[in-house]
Formats: C-alpha cells, sequence, structure tokens
C-alpha cells in the first residue's frame, strides 16, 4: 500500500446523527444433533434468492454467518430491522434443514473440526493465527456508533472503556465451551485474548496521533487494515463510528438492538459532557474489571477510579442506565433502558438462562435446542 | 448354554473360531489403515477385501460356521444403519420442504421405469424384472453412512443423499413386500388370505417400529429425567434397535421395514427430543467392521465368470438416471447442476438390503431364483467394490469433505 492509500483508508467519515448499527454472528446448526455445521456456503446461496433487509456475510469458519443491521437513529428501528432479518435467515435455514442461534460460544462444538472459509482474508488469517483461527469460532455482537470525527473516535474509545464490564455482563451468554461449564459468565472472551492484537487502543490522544501509530503499525508490516486490531473497543473510520466488540451474541434480536440503544444513549451522555476527560488511571484496573465481568457477570466486582472504591458491578450499571435515561429518552431508547434496568435489578442475563436450560436438560444438544427456539422466536 | 460362542471358543480347542473371529477383527483394522494410509482406500472397503481374503472366497479362515456366528452382528449392524437412516426423515421439514420429496420420487420411479424397461426389452419376465427394478431404487446405507462419517462431509448433498437414501429404501421394502404378495396372490386360490397377509407384514413392521419407537422415547425421557446417565442412554437406544429386529422376526414381520420405522419414529415423535445427545458413534464402529468383514467372507466370486451383458447395461442405465435426474431437477430443490450431478452419484451404490430383500422373493417365488439372481448380485458386487469410492469421490468433489480429507473447494 502506497501512502495515499492509507490515507484513504484512515479517512474518518463522521457525522452529526448518533446513529447506530449492529452485526451479530451466529451459529449454524445441524437439526440431527446441534453441532455446529458447515452451512454457511448453502445459506448465503439459499439468502441470495430473495430479498431482505441488511446484510448477511460469512464469518471465519463454514459453521458462522454474520447479520449486519442497516444504520438507523432509533432503538425500535433497530430492534424491527433485527427481527425481520432474523425471519428472513431462520425461514432460509429452514429449507436447508439447518437452525441457527444467538450465544457467545457453542456449548459442545470441536474447534479442531470447523472449517475456513474459503475467502482470501480468512485464509490468510488461518495461514498466519494457526489454530487460533478456528478457535475463533465464537460468536459476538460488535455495535457501532457514529461519531464527529476521528478526535471524538479516539476520545470515545478511550471513555467507553470504563463500560466494558457492563455490556460484557449484560450480553454474557457464553457459559459452555468444549463440553464444560467454564464457570465464567463470558468464556468467549479468552478466545478473543489469544491473538496478539487485541486487548486496547494504545495511549493516543487524537486522532492524528492515532493515524501516526497506525502508519508506524502498518510500516512495520504487522497490519493493513483496520480489521486486523482486534480490540475491544476501535474507531472504524471507513464507518465513521466507534466500535464496541466486547459483547457476546445475545439469544435474542431485541436483546442485541437493547445493547445497541444503551451504547448509543452513553456515548450521547459523554459527547453532552465534553469536559469529561479520561481518568489518569483509567486503564489500570481495565484487565481486571473486564476479568470480572467475563467470570461473574452481574455478580462482578467493579473498580472504579474516578472513586478509588470497589463496588458490586451492577450497582454501577444500575447508576450508568438511571444517568443516560435523559440521553435514552431524546433518542427513542429508553424501553431499551427500562429493560436492561429490569434485567439488572433482577440479575439475569442470557448466561444465567443458559445454565438454568442445561439445568433442566439431559445434555448441552437439548440446551442449544433451546437456545435456537429463543433466536427464532425470541 | 453350551452353544454359545463364548463357552465353545474355550472348551474346543481345536478350531477355535473366537480366535479366528478376533484375529480377523484385528486383522481387518491393521489392513483397513494400511490401504487407507497407502491409497486412501475407504476404510470399509478395506474390511470387505479383508473379509474376501479370510473368508470363503480366500483362505477359509472364517469358515461357514463362524460366518453364521457373525451373521447376529451384521444383522444388529443393519439395524443401527437403517434406525439412522430413519432418524434423518422428519416429516415436519419434509411437508415443508415437499419439492425434494418430489424429486426422491421422481428419481425413484425413473430408475424403476429405465430399469424395468430394459430388463422387459432383455428378455426378463415381468415378475422378476419389477423385482430387480424395485432393488436398484435403493441406496446403501450401508455404504453411504459410513462414508459420510469417515469423510466428515457436511452440506447440502450430504444432507440430501440421507433423505433419498432414507426414503428410497423405504419405498423399496415396501415394494418388495408387494412383489412377495402378488407372487403369492397368483399362486393361491385363496387371493383375499394372501392380501391381508401382505397387509399384516406391511402394516406390522410399521406398527412395531412405531411401537417401539413410543416405547424407547417414554424409557428414555424417564432415564435421563435427572441427567446425562452416563453411557445407559447409548445401552437403552440399542437394545431398543435389537429388540426391534429380534421381535421382527418372532411376530413374523420384515426386520429391515420395522427398524426402519422405528427411526422414523423415534426422529417424529416429540421432535426427536428424547434421543437427542446420545453418540452411538463407538458401538456402530464396531459392527460396521464386522458387517464388512462378513459381507467380504460370504462373497460368490464364481458369479464374475459368467457376467450377464443385461447386469452391465442395467448397470450403466441405473447409473445414467441416477446421475441425470438429481442433475436436471436439481435447480428445483435450491441446488446448482452441479450438486444435483454429485448427489446422483453419492446416492449410486445400491443397498446390500436388496439383497436381504431378494432372498424373502427367492422364497416365496423359487422359480424366479436362476433368473434374477445373477443379475441382482453382479450389481450388488459392483456396488460394494466401487460404492465406497464413487460415493467418496462425489463428496469430495461436492465440495463438502474437509480438504484434509481429500476435500475440494468447487462443488
Amino acid at each position: 500500500m502506497d501512502e495515499h492509500e492509507y490515507k484513504e483508508l484512515l479517512y474518518f467519515q463522521g457525522s452529526d446523527a448518533l446513529t447506530m448499527g449492529v452485526e451479530l454472528e451466529l451459529q449454524i446448526l445441524s437439526r440431527h444433533d446441534y453441532n455446529l455445521t458447515c452451512g454457511a456456503p448453502d445459506l448465503l446461496a439459499q439468502l441470495a434468492r430473495r430479498e431482505h433487509p441488511g446484510n448477511v456475510v460469512p464469518e471465519i469458519t463454514e459453521g458462522m454467518i454474520e447479520l449486519n443491521s442497516s444504520v438507523h437513529s432509533h432503538y425500535q428501528e433497530l430492534a424491527l430491522e433485527l427481527e425481520t432479518l432474523r425471519d428472513h435467515l431462520v425461514a432460509a435455514a429452514d429449507r436447508l434443514h439447518l437452525a441457527l442461534s444467538g450465544g457467545g460460544t457453542h456449548p459442545f462444538q470441536r474447534w479442531s473440526e470447523q472449517r475456513i472459509f474459503p475467502k482470501e482474508r480468512y485464509l490468510a488469517v488461518s495461514e498466519l493465527y494457526g489454530y487460533l483461527a478456528k478457535q475463533f469460532t465464537v460468536f459476538g455482537q460488535h455495535i457501532h456508533i457514529a461519531c464527529r470525527d476521528g478526535d471524538e473516535a479516539v476520545r470515545m474509545t478511550r471513555l467507553l472503556s470504563r463500560y466494558i464490564p457492563h455490556f460484557i455482563a449484560l450480553s454474557a451468554s457464553s457459559p459452555f465451551y468444549q463440553g464444560v461449564d467454564t464457570t465464567f459468565a463470558s468464556s468467549r472472551l479468552s478466545a478473543v485474548n489469544a491473538f496478539p492484537l487485541s486487548g486496547t487502543m494504545p495511549n493516543v490522544a487524537t486522532w492524528g496521533e492515532f493515524c501516526s501509530y497506525f502508519l508506524s503499525m502498518a510500516g512495520y508490516g504487522i497490519v493493513r487494515s483496520m480489521k486486523d486490531f482486534y480490540w475491544d473497543i476501535r474507531p472504524k473510520p471507513n464507518f465513521g463510528t466507534v466500535e464496541l466488540r466486547i459483547c457476546d451474541t445475545p439469544l435474542t434480536p431485541r436483546q442485541a438492538a437493547r445493547l445497541a440503544a444503551f451504547a448509543q444513549a452513553l456515548l450521547a451522555t459523554l459527547r453532552d459532557e465534553a469536559d469529561q476527560k479520561p481518568h489518569p488511571d483509567l486503564m489500570l484496573p481495565y484487565t481486571y474489571n473486564r476479568f470480572q465481568a467475563c467470570r461473574f457477570g452481574l455478580s462482578a466486582e467493579f473498580i472504579d477510579v474516578a472513586t478509588s472504591s470497589k463496588r458490586p458491578l451492577v450497582d454501577d450499571l444500575v447508576d450508568t442506565l438511571n444517568w443516560v435515561t435523559p440521553a435514552a429518552k431524546s433518542l427513542g431508547g429508553e424501553q431499551a433502558i427500562r429493560d436492561l434496568q429490569g434485567q439488572a435489578h433482577r440479575m439475569e442475563n442470557d448466561a444465567g438462562w443458559l445454565r438454568d436450560a442445561a439445568a433442566r436438560s439431559p445434555s448441552l444438544a437439548h440446551v442449544v435446542l433451546r437456545q435456537t427456539e429463543r433466536w427464532s422466536k425470541g | 448354554m453350551y452353544d454359545t460362542l463364548f463357552v465353545q471358543a474355550i472348551l474346543l480347542l481345536k478350531g477355535n473360531q473366537l480366535a479366528s473371529l478376533g484375529l480377523s477383527l484385528v486383522l481387518a483394522v491393521l489392513m483397513a489403515e494400511v490401504l487407507h494410509r497407502l491409497v486412501r482406500m475407504p476404510v470399509i472397503t478395506g474390511y470387505l477385501l479383508v473379509g474376501l481374503l479370510l473368508g470363503l472366497p480366500g483362505a477359509g479362515v472364517l469358515d461357514a460356521q463362524a460366518l453364521h456366528h457373525l451373521s447376529l452382528f451384521s444383522d444388529i449392524a443393519t439395524g443401527v444403519l437403517l434406525f439412522e437412516l430413519g432418524r434423518h426423515l422428519d416429516w415436519h421439514w419434509l411437508h415443508n420442504e415437499r419439492r425434494l420429496l418430489i424429486m426422491v420420487l421422481v428419481e425413484s420411479v425413473a430408475v424403476f421405469a429405465a430399469v424395468y424397461g430394459l430388463l422387459i426389452f432383455s428378455g426378463v419376465a415381468p415378475l422378476p424384472a419389477g423385482l430387480l427394478a424395485v432393488l436398484t431404487i435403493t441406496t446403501s446405507p450401508v455404504i453411504l453412512m459410513p462414508i459420510l462419517r469417515e469423510t466428515r462431509a457436511e452440506g447440502r448433498v450430504s444432507e440430501w443423499a440421507r433423505v433419498f437414501a432414507a426414503t428410497n429404501n423405504a419405498l423399496a421394502l415396501v415394494l418388495t413386500l408387494l412383489l412377495i404378495g402378488m407372487a403369492q396372490v397368483s399362486k393361491e386360490e385363496d387371493w383375499q388370505q394372501a392380501m391381508l397377509e401382505l397387509l399384516v407384514q406391511l402394516g406390522g413392521a410399521i406398527a412395531l417400529g412405531l411401537t417401539c419407537g413410543y416405547v424407547l422415547t417414554f424409557s428414555m425421557r424417564w432415564l435421563r429425567r435427572h441427567g446425562p446417565r452416563d453411557v445407559l442412554p447409548m445401552l437403552l437406544l440399542f437394545g431398543a434397535i435389537v429388540a426391534c429386529v429380534g421381535l421382527a422376526n418372532v411376530i413374523g414381520v420384515p426386520p429391515l421395514l420395522a427398524v426402519l420405522s422405528l427411526g422414523i419414529a423415534s426422529r417424529n415423535i416429540g421432535n426427536g427430543e428424547a434421543l437427542l445427545g446420545i453418540n452411538i458413534d463407538s458401538l456402530r464402529s464396531l459392527f460396521i467392521c464386522i458387517l464388512f468383514v462378513q459381507t467380504g467372507a460370504s462373497l460368490d466370486l464364481s458369479i464374475w465368470r459368467t457376467i450377464p451383458v443385461t447386469a452391465l447395461l442395467l448397470i450403466v442405465t441405473r447409473g445414467i438416471i441416477r446421475t441425470s435426474v438429481p442433475f436436471l431437477l436439481a435447480p428445483y430443490t435450491g441446488l446448482r447442476h452441479a450438486q444435483g450431478a454429485w448427489l446422483g452419484v453419492v446416492v449410486m451404490p445400491m443397498s446390500s438390503l436388496a439383497v436381504l430383500s431378494m432372498h424373502s422373493v427367492m422364497v416365496a417365488m423359487p422359480e424366479l431364483r436362476q433368473e434374477t439372481i445373477v443379475i441382482g448380485l453382479t450389481t450388488l458386487y459392483a456396488s460394494l467394490f466401487i460404492g465406497p469410492l464413487t460415493t467418496r469421490w462425489a463428496l469430495q468433489r461436492a465440495g463438502e469433505v474437509p480438504e484434509a480429507l481429500g476435500g475440494t473447494r468447487n462443488g
């Protein structure tokens, strides 16, 4: 790539409107045993036969598929589109005798049996990362919120890092992995942690500094595009957004829309408080808080650097939800915040739902069957 | 008690069959692996060749008595595979995907019509021609299922192939019964009695399968109510399959149809949830090994000395129809033409169950023996030796096999 191409790559297409979009990675399952199956090529061919909203694209292995929403301003519109797209996908899968589900991990698939989707980028990733590529058969939700410009995207990337545990705890839906209960609420992120370019954005303050960092990394031949950074939050210049990548795919499209509405309201609130600067110690407890949320979900502890105190994560979550409610009201996402408040009060998330289902089921295949039912009707 | 193989084996130092059986299995596994490593031969073909080498056509280590003992295992293996095939017939799905069902039926009718026409043209009498034509619509679950497992094939061609095999076997079993009935009706004065017997056979087998299906479902739900229960569900399932085959024999209804009905019932009662997550892979592998060793050891190769031209024409005609109909109708069910053609090749091997059915017909129609057996066995032997290779090749070409196992991406 020459300098011109890099400049084009790093051109930040910002916008004033606080729009949002969602990417959801879904599990493609055999209806015989509810294991992952290589259904992506057939499913994509089947979907191509009819028009549908949004976009559906392949993912790194053939037992996965990614659903992309359009750009939305309002929670209800996003939720409606995701549910419509879900219905299209489920109908197409049904024709192929396949099932689909949410959830951050498949409870009993064997990663070694997964097949890399034959697309140039995925084959390159597989070539570079070896077995990690197949182990990356985990399922996440990515939330995009529009930013005005690159500087705001960098600022938001840093400010939002305080709230990463909140999103992890609310979306956690991967307690089972490789046939066992991991004791984690979200075990998915452990698969992401193995990548050398995972973690967080380096400590830069402006878009200019970020571009310098990127060009240095590109100069060393470590990265070629923003996609090579597997960070928890990253700026996405071509979309003009900041992208949260830490959520497990929820068990229902409605929950995915709620999380997006929460992120939108949070960003709106942070944007309104222009004087709010990232705390100097913000990143010190980052991995600890992140681990706590992955391990214990809504029962995690949370270290707040602003008050130098340790408190239950759920308390901070409830405070945060209350704090963003006015912004949510003005953006049309009040119902989503209210629903999330209810979940926080009841200490409910999908990981708990999955463990309850497992306790009532004779096998993990039954749990996956329940997941598919929840995805198609929830 | 003293008749059991185990006791005999201990008491009789000479001609110890347990030793010969055990060593045959050990050799089968090792040879199959050697052939697989050397020339990527499917393991079931390896078992077959070892059986051929040690059995009646070869060294004779596996003599008639040993083969008699092995036949019990082979019956169980056949039962397990037919049961599994039946479990791929999901009524709810097929009701919504009637186009697939129509394609299977059109293909079966086309194969039947072409083969029947050829045989009549070749001077074979109508009844044996009808019998052979019915047998040629089958797909061998004994070849298809192990090859699907060995190649870890996944995708629409594999899925459709299972439905093809389940449907055409069910169809063939019913039609074979009808043929037997027709033969008896033509001979007996009391045709009403003959028809009644036919209906009893047909209905009895399906009713037995359904009853066993309900009993199995409810027992399994009870057993698994408090968790996985280790290997007990697998043993219960295995017991139910064997019991179904055995009971069918006891009450005199076709065991193959009964066990296929059991598979279909267990898939559709309560959406098949009761049996979800039960893995009988290792158990099945053992029985498949024995089945192919026994089959290889029992082959009558003298048949190759006089291969009738009609048999060769039958194989070619069947092959052309079996490939061309799915090729032509593929877009009707959402497949690409190429996928349709590969599907046709995948489901090509004729079922050895056809021979079992044929034996039943021979009992009912002894006068047909010479006329049909040579053609039928020739076709079957070709399937046994070539079928695993063609099925695997087609799955690879269809892009449904991992690259590590020889798959391509150009399906």
